[in-house]
């Protein structure tokens, strides 16, 4: 669960401040549907990972790359999956 | 003397600009006739507009934002209200004999009977939503909107070797911008820029109200009531709080949603917008084409909160050309947006570049330069020769 505490804390810096609307950053949340993401929103999160690993995370890629209701329905576990697929993996391979 | 058939859906944002477009047209000696739902156009054309009724079917309102709703504005408003109103259409196409058909953007049902019948047909983009393609970054998501057009032609019973992109007529395509707020405008489609009418029926205004002394703030972020909407408005209602010493501040909404407001602030369900923007200093939006042309077009910047469709397509181009500030509509809180607000308030050069893209809505020509562009198209290609499929 450290990797997705580490996202999690992103995804509330993205997130925040937020003027009373506190979505709970849970596995499940989904990012456009629960955590209100805009397009704009997707590409800080990226960078806000991307910067705080060191590499490419490619996450607004990836989603963008996805059918229709798999970008609606995308969820914090999912961008836990793709930082797990980008960067632990790669750097276990290196 | 020509003939111009308006095929539109039940959005204001969509009848609106047919509104001047069908003066001009008139009072170039042209006779104009529209279709759609009745019950919906009928307030906003008067009495005296000639409609071909396609009858009416409910539509839930939109709650939906992102890729969510792109998939509901055309699974549950577009695809299901083409294949209801096409006989109807194709129908008002037959009573009307009009030189060209204008077909709304979102009316697919328009383009279809057109090409059926083979009248010459012309699309009318009242929004930014499929100008340049801003799905292309989403190949999957463009993948699927192709998809429910090709849908939409085979259930009419077109021929699959036909098939073209219902969008975009083959003969001419106007939209209402230009490049100057929309810079994906592809160059075959002409930016008349907005296309501004005075509407029937506009309410009353409280003008005494008005303080010359303070700047003006005009909040309107459409008419959804879902509770985001809401929270948007309770947080711009304290962002403003404070400032009562510069400021007065108009909000179209339902009174009972923003309580016990202070005295230089006030809710209205509906307020004369085209009235009231000489006064107003500063807009703040969701970003609809409407809103945000209207403003630009009195040289009003904005703060732009978008939500969904071509909202946030029409932040960007407002940002882009340096007439405001995008928030975000979920989240930005009183902190932000009272920044917000006093920055576009307080920098002269946001009313500088929206009086920029002011310029270039005038040099695009509004309803005239629509109005030429429709006449040409029914002086080029005779109805004569273009009926000659209608009778099979």
């Amino acid at each position: 669960m450290a990797l997705f505490e580490e996202v999690a804390g992103i995804l509330r810096e993205v997130v925040g401040p937020c003027g009373g609307c506190p979505p709970e950053i849970t596995p499940n949340a989904t990012l456009e549907g629960d955590l209100r993401f805009d397009s704009l929103d997707l590409v800080r999160v990226d960078a806000a990972l991307s910067a705080h690993l060191g590499t490419e995370v490619g996450l607004a890629e990836h989603v963008r790359g996805l059918d229709l209701d798999a970008i609606s329905t995308f969820t914090v576990e999912q961008v836990v999956e793709q930082v797990t697929n980008r960067v632990w993996d790669g750097a276990a391979r290196a | 003397m020509s003939r111009f058939l308006f095929v539109v859906p039940p959005l204001a944002g969509h009848v609106n600009p047919t509104i001047g477009l069908g003066a001009a047209l008139a009072a170039r000696g042209h006779e104009v006739a529209w279709c759609g739902p009745e019950l919906h156009l009928r307030p906003m054309l008067g009495q005296d507009a000639v409609v071909h009724p396609t009858g009416t079917r409910l539509h839930r309102p939109q709650a939906d934002h992102g890729t969510a709703a792109i998939r509901s504005v055309w699974d549950r408003f577009i695809v299901p209200f083409a294949r209801f109103s096409l006989p109807a259409v194709e129908k008002a196409v037959l009573d009307a004999r009009p030189d060209v058909v204008v077909v709304d953007q979102h009316s697919p049902a328009g383009a279809i009977a057109a090409h059926r019948l083979g009248v010459p047909w012309a699309t009318l983009a009242a929004s930014t939503m499929e100008l340049g393609e801003p799905l292309a970054d989403m190949p999957r998501v463009l993948d699927w909107l192709h998809g429910r057009l090709r849908h939409l032609w085979a259930k009419a019973g077109m021929p699959a070797d036909e098939y073209f992109d219902l969008r975009f007529s083959p003969y001419l395509s106007l939209a209402c911008t230009t490049r100057a707020l929309t810079a994906a405008l592809p160059d075959d489609v002409i930016g008349v820029g907005p296309i501004l009418a005075e509407r029937p029926g506009q309410p009353d205004f409280p003008w005494e109200w008005l303080d010359q002394g303070r700047a003006h703030v005009l909040v309107s972020v459409g008419t959804l009531a879902d509770d985001v909407s809401a929270r948007f408005l309770r947080e711009t209602a304290a962002a403003l709080a404070p400032l009562g010493d510069r400021l007065q501040a108009i909000f179209v909404a339902p009174p009972e949603v923003l309580p016990d407001l202070p005295p230089h602030l006030i809710a209205r369900t509906r307020v004369p917008m085209l009235a009231l923007l000489p006064r107003v200093d500063l807009v703040v939006s969701h970003g609809g084409l409407n809103t945000v042309c209207e403003s630009l077009a009195h040289g009003v910047p904005l703060v732009v909160a978008p939500i969904r469709h071509d909202q946030p397509i029409n932040a960007n181009g407002v940002v882009a050309a340096g007439a405001g500030l995008r928030v975000g509509f979920a989240r930005a809180d009183a902190g932000a947006l009272r920044a917000a607000i006093t920055t576009v308030l307080g920098d002269p050069a946001h009313r500088v570049a929206a009086a920029q893209v002011r310029e270039s809505f005038a040099e695009a020509g509004g309803a005239d330069a629509a109005a030429a562009a429709l006449v040409d198209l029914a002086t080029r290609s005779p109805a004569a020769a273009g009926m000659s499929r209608s009778t099979s």
